[in-house]
């Protein structure tokens, strides 16, 4: 041990809660580090640009010192690239020596950086990425997930679907692993509810023309549909299944085939699709009623989404767990702890975590586009939606 | 499968195929006349929708934009033909790759530019309100709009098909494609000719994007998907060849349209083994010259 590292030792043990107060008046109290690694260029930039804006709304809102210590927040971008990603987090946790990772949207990282993170016994800090496998074999006790898992935003729609929208059901989805994962969930519980799955197709990713898939879709008889594309596939998706005057099968699906970074583009088309999420702009309680004006004063006018508000309650986490340690952010089982048994003031709604398996227990709203402002608005709200399957052990 | 079903691809099929027309009608001319693979193709589609969704924007009228944008790209693409292409091919005169590596970069050049004005959002040109609505001919439920998108290329490619079959300058044009050096010699100037022909296919690539950017939605990378199905069309039809082009989109977009309904899981390879049937039948594509020059 040199003494560089001697003295930031000492001073961290110090700072931790050995003598506080002393520390904070001669000003030598160490940062609490925060690495925050999330997309900020490539595809997924404009997920990861208004996640990190959630983080930095928590940091203006909740202070800048956790019990006298300052807390710093080290920005890394994954470009959603695993092997990046990876490189990335080594050099947070190596070179940055950070307390915590917050990260990161693409599942792919999620996946890749994931056993690095469980042998590096750092709080892992998930907003979005929703790749089942994290609450299944894959789990970490040092993981904790904000968004939903895959099998979160599909599992629920089957029995949901089934008693509101009929019982023959068409499922069309982009052809991988989040759309096949997606329909495999909701095919089973559509399923077990007693519901009939008429037909199914997986456009390749990238599709433009979805045309040639709707006349076997008309002829199917469904009375729904389940939907899952995202981004411009969602666009010409909506787009034409309105053109094609479809929506007399009702359309249900995950919140990106209608989220706010497609409704613009979809526009009049997009009315009358439904969507499940965990967040909803328009979500009328007093947090968010509050959550949604502080946000957009912050952001200069940038709406309030699933990811800022994740981003945003990753910071309550983070702030709540540190403040139980008096800013030891060493005691990791204490930190850990502290977030499995807490009940977030989202602006979602409470959020609590699963003990099984650290993913969250969420209220999962069920909404509908309206017209004259196009946007998504509440109609059911699932209460306690937890990840469907097993096979963690934490 | 019904009669309706059958129909309904039938329509879906010759829609799309139209537009690949377009597309691919300016991709073969030029590899015709320059023997190049023009991958700026796909940016100039690109920036026609984008040019068509500003002048919406401005005016309001999706028609003005349908015209503004053949005409921005027709002399962006004539101009890129004039001082960009031509000083590297008088320069290097034999090789295929510099200029292949230039249009690369048009590309790239092209689709950063895009992002820095109008951001890597996907945004949406709105159909014109006299085109919304469907039409039910025979029991089967087809947009308007789409039946426009057909009609307008399918007009367009008459058009097309006159000016290279019927008139002086399209038997320079098809001269040149076929043996620019003789074509040469016999006073055609096929310089000029290279420049309006390049104009031509970036003016036809315009319209289908603004046609088709209505039906989908615009973002910076959106040309690639398209381009590729255009490259396969002139593969199929025969590299350098206007016919060929026709028949391969046609027939792509027939594939397309029945592979998704009959085979769903093996469409994209279907499109492929249909192409590689075709190259071992006839190496050089339907109508493709049995043996180009060296």
């Amino acid at each position: 041990m040199n003494r560089r590292r001697f003295l930031k030792t000492t001073a961290a043990a110090t700072a931790a809660g050995l003598v506080p107060g002393f520390v904070r008046e001669l000003g030598a109290a160490t940062p609490i580090r925060v690495g925050l690694m999330l997309p900020f260029s490539k595809v997924m930039a404009s997920l990861g640009d208004s996640t990190a804006s959630g983080v930095m709304f928590g940091y203006k809102e909740l202070g800048a010192e956790i019990e006298g210590r300052p807390v710093q927040i080290i920005r890394e971008d994954d470009a959603a690239d695993p092997s990046l990603g990876l490189s990335k987090v080594r050099k947070l946790v190596e070179k940055d020596n950070v307390d915590v990772v917050i990260g990161t949207v693409s599942s792919g990282v999620a996946a890749a950086i994931r056993n690095y993170m469980h042998e590096s016994k750092r709080l892992w800090l998930n907003p979005i990425a929703t790749n089942d496998a994290l609450a299944e074999k894959e789990c970490s006790k040092y993981h904790f997930r904000f968004s939903a898992s895959a099998g979160q935003i599909s599992a629920p729609l089957g029995a949901w679907g089934k008693a509101k929208l009929g019982d023959r059901a068409y499922v069309i989805a982009s052809n991988y692993v989040y759309g096949q994962q997606t329909s495999a969930h909701f095919k089973k519980t559509f399923t077990a509810a007693g519901g009939q799955i008429v037909g199914e197709a997986y456009p390749p990713l990238g599709t433009n023309n979805f045309a040639p898939y709707f006349q076997p879709l008309r002829d199917s008889k469904a009375t729904m549909a389940f939907v899952n594309f995202v981004g411009s596939d969602a666009v010409a998706f909506v787009k034409q299944y309105a053109e094609f005057g479809l929506k007399s099968v009702k359309p249900i699906g995950p919140v990106n085939l209608v989220s706010e970074d497609v409704l613009p583009a979809q526009g009049d088309a997009a009315v009358g699709f439904y969507s499940i999420s965990y967040y909803t702009p328009s979500y009328d309680i007093p947090r968010n009623r509050w959550y949604a004006k502080a946000y957009r004063e912050f952001s200069q006018g940038k709406e309030p989404d699933h990811f800022n508000s994740a981003g945003f309650d990753v910071m309550q986490a983070l702030y709540g767990a540190l403040k139980s340690t008096k800013g030891d952010a060493s005691n990791k089982d204490k930190l850990i702890q502290w977030i499995e048994t807490a009940k977030l003031d989202s602006p979602r709604g409470p959020l609590r975590f699963d003990p099984k398996n650290h993913n969250p227990i969420l209220d999962q709203h069920i909404r509908i586009v309206e017209a004259n402002p196009v946007r998504s608005t509440v109609v059911d709200v699932l209460k306690d939606v937890t990840h469907p399957e097993g096979g963690c052990t934490l | 499968m019904s009669l309706s079903s059958i129909l309904t691809q039938v329509l879906m099929g010759l829609t799309v195929g139209a537009n690949l027309i377009l597309l691919a009608t300016g991709l073969t001319l030029v590899f015709g006349m320059m023997e190049i693979i023009n991958f700026a193709h796909s940016a100039l589609f690109m920036l026609g929708a984008y040019v068509g969704y500003v002048t919406y924007r401005i005016t309001g009228s999706f028609w003005l934009g349908l015209l503004v944008a053949p005409l921005a790209m027709g002399i962006l693409g004539a101009a890129l033909e004039r001082y960009f292409l031509r000083p590297i091919r008088t320069k290097y005169p034999t090789s295929h790759l510099l200029p292949l590596l230039l249009t690369f970069g048009l590309t790239l050049f092209f689709e950063g530019l895009a992002k820095m004005i109008w951001s890597a959002d996907i945004v949406s040109l709105p159909k014109p309100a006299a085109l919304a609505g469907v039409v039910t001919p025979g029991g089967v439920t087809f947009p308007i709009y789409w039946v426009f998108a057909f009609v307008t290329a399918a007009a367009l490619v008459a058009g097309l098909w006159l000016l290279v079959e019927r008139t002086a300058l399209g038997l320079k044009i098809r001269a040149a494609t076929q043996d620019p050096t003789m074509a040469a010699i016999l006073g055609v100037d096929v310089r000029r000719l290279n420049t309006f022909v390049f104009g031509l296919g970036s003016a036809l690539a315009a319209v289908a994007g603004v046609i088709l950017g209505a039906m989908t939605s615009l973002y910076p990378q959106m040309g690639l998907a398209f381009v590729i199905d255009a490259f396969i069309v002139i593969v199929i039809g025969g590299l350098g060849s206007f016919k060929g082009a026709i028949v391969g989109s046609l027939v792509l977009g027939q594939v397309q349209s029945f592979g998704v309904a009959l085979l769903p899981e093996f469409t994209n390879p279907l499109v492929f083994l249909v192409m590689a049937i075709v190259l071992i039948v006839r190496p050089s594509g339907i109508f493709g010259a049995v043996q180009r020059r060296s």
